[in-house]
């Protein structure tokens, strides 16, 4: 299991008790933390902290939580928070800020195997915690005590794990983390092929096995206690509302107005293209960047954070730290600037339109609807740009340029420059 | 000769009849009608009209079942259910505690706003059997779905309404414990549906006439069969009780038809006196001939009053207070044809009250801290007694209002901190969302004397899919009222009572009262609504995103990323030139 020896580091010190005392600034006030405990921008059905302790009261009363809709949580959660039991609401805020904390650790980790031990990497490491402690996305999720926080700390953790090619404890992670949410056990290929080391014998086959059987077995488990009544986990996967949205709750996907306008005749089949659309980016993005894994889950958690059933902005946290460790990819971007203040743009007005529609009453629901899609739209040309910029990252290194001659300074000896081109052909790979 | 042997053929089989079934008493029909004055100068209207019947298969040799007073088209759909009771009512208006002094209207089985439909049939369990669907095939449905189902139709079409649940799942079963049955019953389960959409209009009031055995056409239905002076009222509320016979003993249905008169004119002189002829514009009607009993009964107000021509005064115990009743025996036929007018003694011109008397238990519902999705319902319930009261206070909702359990308080008014002693069992049948089906929850509540609770119970609105919208969406949606049980009331039989005559008459004991249920008032509910001219821009343009996305992706993901040379005179290039002092960039290529 991952320890936490965290290196005394005199640069990563200040931003986590920064990152910590802003957290507990913001829990103190009571009116910001329950104003952003339900705005429908950072929680969903699936992660409201409001359900959470539902299920958990009534799981106490003997009632099965998943029978009345209210509460749509894995089991997992239900279970360790129950723990807490009528001290939940009071330990959570401390809870959450622990796991940021380790999800900020993990997010170290991750760099720190990436871009090797030199001296320029350290100083980099505190940037890196603090552009994922510092996202205002992160510390809204935090403050508003979604499960978003809590999946988010497990995936980066995952993640970590993978990078540094620990294999089962990576396995056993991502079990845990492809049973709190639906997506994550998408990432399977990614994982895989992050976790294979670079030496002869090991192969992507066995380490998408070693994964897939750790899944498989966490499953059957689970299983195994819900007969003896401990787990009702058949019960949750049919309320499992990420497959069949059951719920249309408005949010800043692209699903819930989609199917709220919808005629019940087309519904399987636009559940069924809309699910298809969100998985089958996988494989192609596995192939494309093989050079990296790391990149290629980055990408695919951003596009799952846009076009999964139940998003939340909070989604995005990751993949944004996960970019803050790729900063040869960040200058071969496009339009950054462009994305940074759509982005802003959204965050004033997706809760200013919804405020609109359903406190005030003299907005309808295309306003809110219309914000989301810009959100939208957003999210899918940052990703293609990032996509793209990693393309060509991923080439400029392969790239191998003829010998030149050192002792031969004619400034002109060259007979010409190299130039990133994109053809129109498909890629032969 | 050959007429009187036709005649001797016809008489003896009903001859054989009759002494074959001696031992069946013979149906029984009972009218009555009362009337209640208010203190706000209004009067309550009550006809009751009941039946008392033996199984209609009994009083006769043939297989098929012989009905001379009982409706053939209400009681047969009930037999062949296996139906033990039923109560059907529909409630329009609102009743106001307050100013009325009563908890609810005189029928005590009135339910809350709009229509309701209860009753206990036969449970046959998980059974499943075959059943016809609209396009010929078979499919296996549960039985008690199927005789529900056939129940709600058949008194659908009796009382021209929609009285079946409008989607699958809306009938509730638990509600057995708060509408318990009048006899003992075995394999029995309840069912319960409310329907507060419902209105009351001549279309129910046609049918309802009908089934009576008089018609509408002589008794006391005479007096009811005139729609334009009816349903110019206020409150009005009709429903029928159905006992069906059992094990030998008698069954009995009962119809009731209720409403609120404002007898203050609205021209002219305030005067409250009133008169038969001047509520129904007729005087009292020729008895029905087949009734057993016919009486009309007036409820003394705590003002004296002078009725002329009199009648017989008793006592009883009205709703928890000790009146004075006088009735008038209607088959008398001495007062056939006659009018009677009632006028208060010494009151010229009536003055409203400043103050009312509120009865000694009421509850009221309101949806409070209503923001967008989320809301709280606010249930006020009011012991004005002297004793302590035990309750059971019980709630209906559709599968889109969740409420959180863990944010249920309960405090008394004029105390500051919660009182979760007060509430000694909570049950909790939580619906099925997205599927069709009811949240029920049942409070047991101790209420003490002289004070008053406060229920909070906070809720989120699900949002509902485009089909699931009504056609007037922007309206909302109402839900049923919450239900009061009272469960310390012994009724208004006071034949067990040793002296009720040292009692004065104006004595209240909530304990003497035949109303055992209290209901609030149906609420209006918001539901957020989506713009309903949408379905084909929303699809275009999400799948717009979603293609731009998709081709923006393949375009990416499939196009070779490559180097190529391009010569140095074409392209500008930066030459770094390092020199021993200082360092020159020079840029050529730039005369282009």
């Amino acid at each position: 299991m991952y320890s936490k020896t965290a290196k005394t580091e005199p640069a990563r010190l200040p931003v986590f008790i920064t990152a910590v005392v802003i957290r507990l600034a913001l829990f103190q006030s009571t009116l910001i933390s329950s104003a952003l405990q339900h705005r429908p921008e950072l929680v969903s059905p699936q992660t409201s902290f409001r359900s959470l302790l539902e299920g958990v009261y009534l799981r106490r009363l003997g009632y099965d939580p998943y029978d009345g809709g209210t509460f749509v949580h894995p089991p997992d959660y239900l279970g360790f928070f129950s723990l807490f039991g009528r001290h939940l609401p009071v330990i959570a805020p401390y809870v959450w800020i622990l796991l940021d904390i380790v999800g900020a650790l993990a997010l170290v980790e991750i760099w720190t195997t990436r871009s090797g031990h030199h001296s320029l990497s350290k100083g980099r490491e505190s940037l890196v915690a603090a552009l994922y402690l510092f996202n205002p996305y992160t510390i809204a999720t935090c403050v508003a005590l979604t499960t978003t926080s809590v999946d988010n700390s497990l995936l980066l953790l995952t993640i970590a794990l993978a990078a540094q090619k620990r294999a089962i404890p990576a396995s056993l992670l991502f079990a845990l983390s492809s049973r709190t949410a639906a997506y994550p056990i998408c990432l399977l290929p990614a994982l895989a092929m992050l976790v294979t080391p670079s030496c002869k014998g090991a192969s992507v086959g066995r380490s998408a096995a070693i994964l897939l059987v750790a899944c498989g077995g966490s499953f059957l488990s689970s299983t195994s206690l819900s007969q003896s009544g401990m787990l009702c986990y058949w019960k949750s996967i049919d309320a499992d509302s990420s497959v069949g949205l059951p719920f249309l709750t408005p949010n800043v996907g692209m699903w819930w107005y989609f199917f709220t306008e919808m005629f019940d005749h087309f519904r399987h089949f636009f559940l069924g293209v809309f699910q298809f659309h969100c998985v089958i980016y996988v494989i192609p993005v596995c192939i494309r960047l093989r050079h990296d894994p790391l990149l290629a889950i980055a990408i695919l958690l951003s596009i799952f954070a846009t076009w999964k059933s139940y998003p939340t902005l909070g989604d995005m946290n990751v993949p944004a730290g996960l970019l803050a460790c790729f900063p040869e990819v960040l200058t071969e971007l496009k339009h950054p600037l462009f994305s940074l203040t759509v982005y802003a743009y959204t965050f004033i007005l997706l809760p200013l339109l919804h405020s609109l529609w359903l406190v005030r009453g003299t907005g309808n629901a295309n306003f809110f609807y219309a914000a989301t899609m810009v959100h939208g739209l957003n999210s899918s040309l940052a990703i293609v740009d990032v996509l793209g910029a990693s393309i060509r990252t991923g080439a400029k290194a392969r790239l191998v340029l003829p010998a030149v001659d050192l002792e031969d300074d004619k400034p002109d000896s060259r007979k010409g420059e190299m130039q990133l081109v994109q053809l129109l052909s498909a890629v032969d790979p | 000769m050959l007429l009187s042997s036709l005649i001797l053929t016809l008489i003896t089989p009903t001859r054989v009849r009759c002494s074959g079934h001696q031992d069946v008493p013979p149906d029984a029909f009972h009218e009555s009608l009362t009337l209640h004055p208010l203190p706000d100068g209004k009067l309550s209207v009550l006809f009751e009209f009941t039946t008392h019947f033996s199984s209609p298969f009994l009083s006769s040799e043939l297989t098929r079942s012989h009905h001379s007073l009982t409706p053939p088209s209400l009681l047969l759909p009930l037999g062949q259910n296996d139906v033990a009771e039923l109560t059907v009512s529909f409630t329009s208006g609102q009743w106001d505690r307050r100013r009325s002094g009563q908890a609810g209207p005189l029928a005590y089985d009135a339910g809350g706003g709009g229509g309701e439909v209860r009753g206990w049939i036969k449970d046959y369990g998980s059974m499943e059997e075959l059943a016809g669907s609209d396009s010929g095939r078979q499919k296996l449905i549960n039985r008690n779905d199927r005789r529900r189902t056939a129940i709600t139709h058949a008194l659908g079409g009796l009382f021209c309404a929609g009285l079946g649940p409008s989607e699958e799942g809306e009938v509730a079963g638990t509600f057995g414990a708060i509408f318990p049955p009048h006899g003992k019953l075995q394999n029995y389960t309840h069912f319960f549906l409310p329907r507060p959409t419902e209105t009351l209009c001549t279309e129910n009031l046609t049918p309802f006439l009908s089934l009576l055995p008089s018609k509408g056409l002589s008794g006391l239905s005479s007096l009811l069969a005139q729609p334009g002076i009816i349903f110019s009222w206020g409150f009005k509320t009709e429903g029928i009780e159905v006992i069906m016979p059992m094990d030998g003993q008698q069954g009995q249905w009962r119809g009731w038809w209720e409403g609120v008169v404002d007898l203050i004119p609205v021209k002219g002189r305030r005067d409250r006196a009133f008169s038969i002829s001047r509520l129904f514009h007729k005087t009292l009607p020729r008895p029905f001939v087949e009734a057993d009993s016919s009486i009309m009964r007036l409820i003394l107000p705590a003002e004296k009053m002078s009725v002329k021509p009199s009648g017989e005064v008793r006592r009883e115990w009205v709703d928890g207070q000790l009146t004075e009743v006088m009735e008038w025996d209607l088959l008398d036929p001495t007062i056939t044809g006659e009018d009677v007018t009632f006028t208060w003694d010494g009151e010229g011109e009536f003055q409203y009250p400043w103050t009312f008397h509120t009865p000694p238990m009421s509850v009221s519902r309101t949806a409070t801290d209503l923001v967008a999705q989320d809301g709280t319902f606010l249930i006020r319930v009011e012991n004005h007694a002297e004793t302590e009261r035990r309750t059971i206070y019980s709630e209906l909702w559709p599968q889109w209002v969740k409420p959180w359990l863990h944010e249920i308080s309960l405090y008394a008014e004029d105390e500051s901190k919660a009182r979760p002693d007060l509430l000694t069992n909570l049950e909790y049948h939580p619906a099925y969302p997205p599927r069709g089906s009811t949240t029920t929850l049942h409070f047991h509540l101790t209420v003490p004397a002289h004070s008053v609770l406060l229920l909070r119970i906070p809720f989120t609105k699900l949002t509902l899919k485009y089909t699931e919208h009504r056609p007037d969406a922007e309206r909302g949606r109402e839900i049923p009222s919450g239900i009061l049980t009272l469960l310390d009331v012994v009724g208004e039989d006071a034949s067990s009572q040793t002296d009720t005559s040292s009692i004065p008459v104006g004595h209240v004991d909530p304990r003497w009262s035949g109303r055992k249920r209290i209901y609030t008032s149906r609420l209006l509910l918001d539901v957020p609504t989506p713009d309903f001219s949408m379905p084909y821009n929303v699809i275009i343009m999400s799948c717009t995103v979603m293609a731009v996305f998709f081709g923006l992706m393949q375009g990416t993901l499939t196009r070779r990323v490559g180097f190529v040379e391009v010569p140095m005179e074409l392209a500008p290039s930066l030459e770094l030139k390092v020199d021993d002092t200082s360092v020159e960039i020079a840029v050529e290529g730039l005369k282009t």
